[in-house]
């Protein structure tokens, strides 16, 4: 996971798949990064899933956790450069509801 | 006719490397569109993962045996674990709330068109043939 800022909003890329051998290095990082989201000027956080090919529902429970701690602290959240099997498997969880998802 | 028969270990990380193999073996063998491979990858890391974590509970020593076959009209997909068995309402509990994520796997898979059923340690997924994609949207 590769982080970068640029003014407020806070970017995470992916360089591997959302799926469950991935995710525990995943919370590992975010640990860090909700620390520095929290302590410093930000106003959003964008997780960029463009290097991302497949997702299982604990990668998904992974967004969704993330998501919540990000609104907690009351920042905005985004996902951007999901693929469109991504994108449609969100939206028939209906998770395109509450998540801003970007091509 | 069979297409793919191996046992595994139960790890994540094995899941991940053997759906991997299924489906480059799937699509070079039948050229299925991205979005029916997509699909199988999610249903097949679903109920794999679910035999690593809810039927053989992460031990290592226990092995997930997983079939593909195929004939003219279905895909069958079959993962057993050595674990002590479990319904399929345990894992497809109906969400309560679009945010609460876990145990909607099967939820999913259903979603996708494909008809799964489970018998003791044994689950069975089938996905009829032609696959339309697009139906469901």
């Amino acid at each position: 996971m590769i982080k970068s800022i640029n003014g407020s909003v806070m970017t995470l890329t992916l360089k591997e798949d959302l799926i469950a051998p991935n995710v525990k290095n995943f919370e590992t990082s975010i640990a860090g990064y909700m620390l520095e989201l929290d302590s410093i000027d930000m106003e959003e956080m964008v997780l960029d899933l463009s290097n991302c090919e497949n997702i299982d529902s604990i990668g998904v429970t992974f967004v969704v956790s993330l998501y919540k701690n990000v609104i907690r602290e009351g920042k905005n959240f985004r996902v951007s450069g999901s693929n469109s099997d991504i994108r449609q498997l969100f939206k028939l969880m209906k998770l395109d509801e509450f998540i801003d998802l970007e091509d | 006719m069979i297409v793919f028969d191996q046992k595994i270990k139960s790890t994540f990380e094995l899941v991940a490397a053997t759906v991997d193999q299924i489906t480059a073996l799937l699509q070079e063998k039948y050229q299925l569109d991205k979005a029916v491979i997509f699909r199988i990858s999610f249903m097949l890391r679903e109920i794999i993962n679910n035999a690593v974590e809810h039927g053989n509970q992460f031990d290592e020593e226990k092995f997930i045996h997983i079939i593909v076959e195929v004939d003219e009209n279905n895909m069958n997909f079959k993962v057993q674990d050595q674990g002590n068995g479990f319904t399929l309402q345990i894992l497809e509990q109906v969400p309560d709330h679009y945010l609460r994520v876990r145990n909607r796997g099967i939820f999913l898979i259903k979603e996708f068109g494909f008809e799964i059923e489970v018998i003791g340690q044994v689950v069975q997924v089938q996905m009829h043939l032609p696959y339309e994609v697009n139906s469901i949207y």
